[in-house]
């Protein structure tokens, strides 16, 4: 292969990779997304892993993904269409159930079954959740302030920063007791959060999914309410908050974005991972490929999480010290299992009737922010969760694309699963008991769920890990506490993009503002690299 | 009521919906608080003139009923409102307001007080989260009592002659804002001369089981006197000629206002009246304390409006065309013959007759037609009239 | 400090309870005691617990609905049981140098014993295997016990939290016959000082309820809403701890009021 050069090369064809690319050539510029794997998408992707059947085997739902990008990269034209969906249910070993619907009376009404003051309270819960949303909204675009001229010694920075976005917020006269309110959210637990608003198990529960979807941190720890936020954030079509599919699976995602690019004339470089960046006087300045291809670009850009990028295809002695060691300390611990099941018929429940909206959303399984709590200890310990906290949903109810006609496919999440078994470590032996015990739980909420199992695919962090390449298989590439958010994502010093090699980017959810399938990261980097290039675009993101 | 929760019926039937289901040929309903009300039955500006020539009927179970128990129970509402409530005495309403701490106003309502130990507050939005953080450190327990009370009012000049063709006894002589119990055609009913319509009018009180008899009943001297099933577009009509504001409609509720600069104040909206800053302490009088004597920056008025053209939605404007506000509620008033509004306009121009410009929209045959307005600042009660407040009452 | 601070004039009051702080047009005028006296002044700082002093002290009544459920929101449930134990015989440490012993003992053998000897504490339930903080004075030694939970719909089952705190001793101590001993759980703290919850701290400390959210919006910087009324306790900032801290600065803000600072 003839060697070629590139403006700038992206190691990566996750959603964050191509959003960069995408902007970049957008912009006029030479791109290349260099993929190891035969196809692009990273955690976003659809994968026909049983015939017929299409599973979004990593990311499930779409919330995050920007609406400025979808615009920009005009995602439509390749594509792309985003399903919302109804309502969620969290089911209950004595039968009943709790149901969430976008009607608000019924879901007043709904609420008001387990008790009528929450039911109230859901109203002032929502009004100060979305008042947060509306906050840290402006935050997702911007590129963090340098912590060097704005240093954050103590949470009086994380005031000063607050009340600096809240004056330029379209929320316009927030006081001193929102900025209160604000640092609160942030800080607190979910479970003291919600305590504060409602007083039936099962609604607190059902509201705190959310907080631990995806993170190491239980719902009884401290930074846990933030998590909460960065799953209602994102909205449809202006409906903040709500969740939707990517009709044909999340992989529609990126190959609309990979689509556009093209479009734009970047080039897709699949099939071959990055072994090694070519760094010569602290500046990169190209990649050598495992099948031994070597690729020139005056930029690189990492969709890699920061520890991939820094200890494993950097070489430690292009790397300051000081910054090895706080990668190495970036908090990245895998907690979540995912399965991915082939249905011969469609589970019926033995709380929830057939036909109601709730169950065509996501299902949890949980009886108590309690019972949360005892499945992250399970997690400290180093066991998979004895009562897991389940998110399931059936993508195929709603998007007809996913499997054949009469079968569907269905997403199970589960929290949490530890990255290091305790007794030994994962053994495909242990794999398959993980999913059997998933599946137990699942089935004994479910008239018929373990007769129509066709096929299941199972996955603990490991498989993550080394699928996608995230690592210990944490989805968010590091988690979203307050020590890594912000200007201190992924390093302080560094969350503007940039790393200590000169021509070397960062553009994965490792960098604010974090995971999630948002692109917020992708465009913010895409952003810097084309104001140091002094080049100008006119989207509507950036 | 037959109740029970399903996906199918997102909103709830009152006591009454037999009848307001035949009634509202329309079948055009609007959402109040969850429950199914006609916007309007067949012709709003017949439903508005039964209220002002007769009498009207008006669905308002809806309405959110709290009972509030207990030896504390009048220090307890006299934390909650602004007004000094005190003194207040069995078979009495007092209109009341209340406020956060910051002083902005979370809800308006009504109390009546059964004894010293039992109030009920009427009001339009959800107050039960409230009203319970208000109970702490009270000896005192405040339960929803919405759903096992059907409410009707009935409005209009003819309204207490009607009640008295149907025996309820000496009805002429309850006085405004009073309330007692009473047999309407062997329903026991809860009777109070009060009411949204700025007229002589009384809301009736039943439990569910009288509600088809109490409703029958009042259209029973149909051929002689027509009464009217009224809709909410006809109660929108008479509470703005009243008057009357409306939380989430004229101002945000402090407790829902998601943007803090939508909150108002009782002295911006026009109801420092109901402010009693030498009474005990409630919720909001050191804000209040200090707010007194500062200029306001925005203050709801009533406007009267030249022409015709109804200003909903209008933006407001000095002479210089400087924006200074905003219509929040506009229509014209068939009583009146006047194009009137609430309107919030800065400080230069709060003081009756103050002069204001509306810039109006007005559509006509697919296009905008622009109007330019002058407004004079104006007393919000638009209407008012003698029978509202005679005792007795014409029969 | 009691000299000290009597050496300066200072009256103590001692055996009485303040029953009521009487408060009136949002101002501190006089305190009731229990003996059904009546202290006139212009000017409290109240030591007690934020939650004590407002709810209990002070009155929902004279305070805004928002500041009350702020109040009530506060989180003050303790998680420290204290226990006095006397021997027979002066308390001997298997294989320690009798030199050591007037330090400070912690039996807490490694990070997951206390995150385990936690996790019991989120349930409300006993730890088997406690975390021990503990002094020697000849025959009595006096323990801090990790983590007891407050209870507020059940009782504790002391004789249980002694016998795991006496398995633990035993492997240290030698001769460990006890003569007797005393346990103070989070529920014996509030009520026999008063502290809400019997949280050391007058309230837990984290984040959110710390630095300028202590104890929360509306009453940080030792002022309240009361004129004349002023926090110095634990349940202010810094939190909890022998510092003194809480009080010097709570004495700086009622002197910066008053106009001479």
């Amino acid at each position: 292969m003839p060697k070629t050069k590139y403006d700038v090369a992206i190691i990566g064809g996750g959603h964050n990779g191509l959003t960069t690319a995408c902007y970049l050539a957008k912009a006029g510029l030479k791109v290349a997304v260099i993929e190891r794997h035969s196809y692009v998408g990273g955690a976003a992707v659809s994968r026909e892993l049983h015939p017929g059947w299409t599973y979004s085997n990593c990311s499930y739902v779409c919330s995050l993904l920007r609406p400025e990008i979808f615009r920009d990269l005009e995602l439509s034209k390749y594509g792309l269409q985003i399903i919302p969906y109804e309502g969620s249910a969290t089911m209950l070993d004595d039968g009943r159930f709790y149901a969430h619907y976008s009607d608000h009376d019924l879901n007043y009404r709904s609420i008001a079954k387990f008790s009528k003051k929450d039911a109230e309270a859901y109203e002032r819960f929502s009004k100060d959740v979305m008042r947060q949303c509306k906050i840290i909204k402006p935050l997702l675009k911007m590129t963090p302030p340098d912590p060097t001229s704005f240093r954050p010694k103590d949470i009086m920075g994380l005031f000063d920063f607050a009340k600096f976005f809240a004056a330029k917020d379209e929320l316009g006269g927030l006081g001193e007791k929102e900025i209160y309110d604000t640092i609160r959210f942030w800080t607190m637990s979910v479970r003291d959060y919600l305590e504060e608003y409602f007083e039936s198990d099962v609604v607190k529960a059902h509201m705190a999914g959310s907080a631990i979807i995806g993170t190491a941190l239980g719902p009884y720890s401290p930074g846990s309410a933030y998590v909460l936020l960065h799953h209602y954030m994102g909205e449809v079509d202006g409906t903040v908050g709500a969740w939707g599919y990517s009709r044909g699976g999340m992989g529609s995602i990126t190959q609309a974005m990979a689509a556009s690019l093209k479009a734009s004339g970047g080039d897709i470089i699949a099939g071959s991972p990055v072994t090694k960046i070519l760094i010569k006087n602290n500046r990169s300045h190209g990649v050598v490929l495992e099948n031994g291809d070597e690729i020139f670009a005056d930029k690189l850009v990492s969709n890699l999480d920061v520890k991939r990028t820094f200890l494993k295809v950097v070489e430690k002695e292009n790397i300051p010290d000081d910054f090895y060691n706080a990668v190495k300390n970036f908090k990245i611990r895998g907690s979540s299992g995912k399965l991915n099941i082939a249905l011969d018929d469609l589970p019926i429940w033995k709380s929830i009737p057939e036909g109601d909206p709730a169950g065509t959303g996501d299902l949890h399984i949980t009886q108590s922010i309690e019972e949360m709590e005892g499945a992250y200890d399970d997690w400290k310990d180093g066991r998979w969760s004895q009562l897991p906290y389940v998110d399931m949903c059936i993508p195929s109810i709603n998007d007809p694309t996913m499997a054949p006609q009469g079968k569907h496919y269905m997403s199970v999440f589960v929290q949490y699963v530890p990255y290091n078994l305790a007794d030994g470590g994962w053994t495909e032996e242990k794999r398959l008991e993980f999913g059997k015990h998933v599946m137990n739980r699942i089935g004994s909420y479910s008239e018929n769920f373990n007769d129509i199992i066709k096929h299941a695919e199972i996955r603990t962090p490991k498989e993550l890990e080394e699928e996608v390449g995230l690592t210990e298989g944490n989805i968010f590439q590091g988690e979203l506490t307050m020590d890594q958010l912000m200007f201190n994502r992924p390093v302080p010093g560094y969350a503007q993009y940039k790393t200590p090699i000169k021509n070397l980017y960062m553009c994965g959810s490792s960098t604010h503002p974090g995971g999630g399938v948002m692109g917020a990261p992708g465009a913010n980097a895409a952003r810097e690299i084309l104001i140091d290039l002094k080049k100008q675009i006119n989207t509507h993101y950036i | 009521m037959v109740n029970t929760f399903s996906f199918t019926k997102p909103l709830l039937e009152t006591p009454f919906h037999k009848r307001t289901f035949e009634a509202c040929y329309n079948n055009d309903w609007y959402r109040w608080a969850g429950y199914k009300i006609a916007r309007e039955y067949s012709n709003t500006e017949l439903e508005y003139t039964s209220m002002r020539n007769t009498a009207g009927v008006l669905d308002i179970t809806p309405m959110h009923k709290y009972d509030i128990k207990g030896n504390d129970a009048i220090k307890f509402v006299d934390k909650l409102v602004t007004r000094d409530v005190t003194q207040i005495k069995p078979n009495k309403v007092m209109y009341i307001i209340w406020c956060n701490e910051d002083g902005n106003v979370i809800d308006d309502g009504t109390v009546f007080c059964f004894d010293t130990n039992h109030l009920r507050i009427f009001c339009a939005e959800r107050n039960l989260n409230w009203f319970s953080d208000t109970a702490i450190g009270f000896d005192v327990e405040v339960n929803d009592v919405s759903d096992s009370i059907a409410a009707l009012a009935f409005q209009g000049p003819l309204s207490c002659k009607i009640l008295h063709l149907l025996n309820v006894k000496n009805i002429e002589n309850l006085k405004p804002f009073f309330f007692d119990n009473f047999d309407l055609n062997g329903s026991k009913v809860t009777i109070s001369r009060t009411g949204f319509s700025g007229d002589l009018g009384y809301e009736i009180w039943c439990r569910p089981e009288y509600a088809l008899n109490v409703w029958d009943s009042l259209f029973k001297f149909n051929r002689d006197y027509k009464v009217l099933a009224a809709g909410m577009n006809a109660l929108e009509m008479v509470r703005i000629e009243a008057g009357f504001i409306q939380p989430n409609a004229d101002f945000m509720s402090a407790e829902q206002a998601l943007r803090p600069n939508r909150m108002r104040t009782p002295f911006e909206l026009g109801m420092g009246w109901l402010v009693d800053l030498n009474k005990n302490y409630f919720t909001g009088k050191k804000n209040l304390i200090d707010l007194q004597n500062k200029p306001l920056n925005k203050k709801l008025v009533g406007l009267d409006i030249q022409g015709d053209k109804p200003a909903i939605g209008s933006v407001l404007y000095d002479k210089n065309k400087k924006e200074i506000g905003i219509v929040t509620a506009g229509m014209w008033s068939p009583s009146l013959k006047s194009n009137i509004a609430f309107g919030y306009v800065d400080n230069n121009h709060m003081k009756i007759g103050s002069k204001v410009f509306a810039e109006i929209y007005h559509p006509e045959e697919l296009e905008y037609k622009k109007i330019w307005a002058e407004c004079l600042v104006v007393k919000k009660q638009f209407f008012n009239p003698p029978r509202r407040h005679k005792v007795p009452a014409d029969i | 400090m009691r000299i000290f601070v009597k050496k300066n004039n200072v009256e103590f009051q001692t055996n009485k309870t303040v029953e009521k702080i009487n408060i009136s047009n949002q101002s501190v005028n006089s305190v009731l005691l229990n003996t059904g006296e009546q202290i006139e002044t212009s000017t409290i700082i109240s030591n007690s617990d934020p939650k004590t002093t407002y709810l209990e002290l002070v009155g929902a009544s004279n305070l805004d609905t928002d500041f009350t459920r702020r109040t009530n929101n506060y989180r003050t449930r303790g998680t420290v049981a204290k226990v006095n134990i006397e021997f027979k015989h002066e308390i001997k440490i298997k294989n320690l140098d009798s030199k050591y012993l007037s330090g400070k003992f912690v039996y807490a053998p490694n990070i997951k014993y206390i995150e385990h000897a936690f996790n019991t504490n989120k349930y409300n339930k006993l730890s088997a295997n406690p975390c021990l903080e503990f002094y020697i004075n000849k025959n009595k030694l006096s323990a801090n016990v990790y983590f007891i939970p407050y209870l507020r719909e059940s009782s504790h089952d002391k004789e249980k939290i002694l016998t795991n705190v006496n398995l633990i001793l035993e492997k240290f101590i030698e001769e460990n016959q006890i003569v007797s001993s005393i346990i103070e759980t989070p529920n014996d703290i509030e009520s026999k000082y008063n502290i809400t919850g019997g949280h050391w701290s007058h309230g837990d400390m984290e984040i959110d309820q710390l630095l300028m959210m202590r104890p929360f919006y509306g009453s940080s910087q030792y002022s309240t809403p009361i004129n004349g009324l002023y926090l110095c306790s634990a349940g202010t900032h810094p939190g909890g701890g022998i510092t003194g801290i809480n009080g010097v600065n709570a004495a700086k803000q009622l002197l910066k009021d008053k106009g001479n600072g």
